[in-house]
């Protein structure tokens, strides 16, 4: 067993304390006590320290806590804000693909005849939207449209259409039309001519 | 969905009937005009569709456009809000300020 140091002098620090722990015993607490006389108040000294360090460590790591919690609350609200944007953008792709996808072909073309009921003093020109289940030929400039599964049906479908609305202007008074079918009245007898007997 | 999707031929064509009045007859392409009074103002085709019961996106935009209806407001005429005669005020706005 080790024996107590010798020297008079007050211990500086816990771990000086802790070097005699070995012989603090009953039987030779009082040759400890003759060495240290005042070993009860640097214990206390020593003790106070300790507490009075860790409660600052404490405090100190509560606030680091702190500080990480709300660090962690605020990117946890830019995460819920991009993924807000990141869904939106997410939409605007599709939106953009869908519409990219269901572009149709668009090209113009012109009409040479309609029937044999009709002459064309002047071709008329038409557009072809072409997509994959549908394709519309329209005459843009009288409003007629109209739909096929493929290019040429839409096309004859067209030419009927606009046969049909010749008529139907033609066997109209002026006065009974409005504005808009007037302009198209004169439109349609620029281009075509009947020629039939109907 | 857009707000051309999901309009059904049969729905789009009971509403114009009933609501504005339009007669579409038989046909490959159904038209029918709108009346004010014993004028022709629009002529409206309802083309049958082709291998669906809804109106594509570019026929619907056709229809409205024929209507001179913005989407919106189709989508109103489609959905009930707007009625026949709240059609009628539109037209006639659009007839007084020569843009029909």
């Amino acid at each position: 067993m080790r024996e107590p140091s010798t020297r008079k002098e007050p211990m500086s620090s816990l771990s000086d304390f802790e070097m005699l722990l070995p012989v603090w015993n009953k039987t030779e607490r009082s040759k400890v006590m003759r060495h240290f006389p005042d070993i009860g108040s640097m214990i206390a000294s020593n003790w106070a320290e300790m507490v009075s360090s860790y409660l600052k460590r404490d405090l100190e790591y509560r606030e680091d806590l702190t500080e990480l919690t709300s660090r962690v609350d605020y990117l946890a609200s830019g995460l819920d804000s991009l993924k807000k944007e990141l869904s939106t953008c997410k939409e605007s792709i599709d939106n953009l693909y869908e519409e990219f996808t269901d572009r149709p072909i668009i090209k113009e073309t012109r009409l040479f005849d309609i029937d044999e009921e009709f002459e064309v003093i002047e071709p008329l020109p038409i557009v072809i939207e072409e997509s994959d289940d549908e394709v519309i030929a329209t005459f843009p400039e009288v409003e007629v449209f109209a739909v096929g599964s493929g290019e040429a049906e839409a096309i004859n479908n067209l030419k009927r259409e606009v046969s049909k609305l010749y008529y139907e202007l033609i066997n109209t008074p002026d006065e009974q039309l409005g504005r808009v079918p007037q302009s198209w009245k004169r439109v349609l007898t620029k281009v075509v001519r009947r020629v039939g007997n109907t | 969905m857009g707000i051309l999707s999901g309009f059904k031929v049969k729905i789009v064509t009971n509403c114009l009937e009933k609501k504005l009045d339009i007669d579409f007859g038989q046909g490959s392409e159904r038209t029918g005009w709108y009346y004010i009074g014993e004028k022709k103002i629009l002529r409206v085709t309802l083309p049958k569709e082709h291998g669906g019961d809804s109106l594509s996106k570019r026929i619907a935009k056709k229809v409205i456009n024929s209507l001179r209806l913005t989407n919106q407001e189709f989508r109103n005429l489609y959905d009930c809000p707007m009625s026949g005669s709240d059609y009628e005020q539109k037209i006639k706005s659009l007839i007084q300020s020569n843009e029909l």
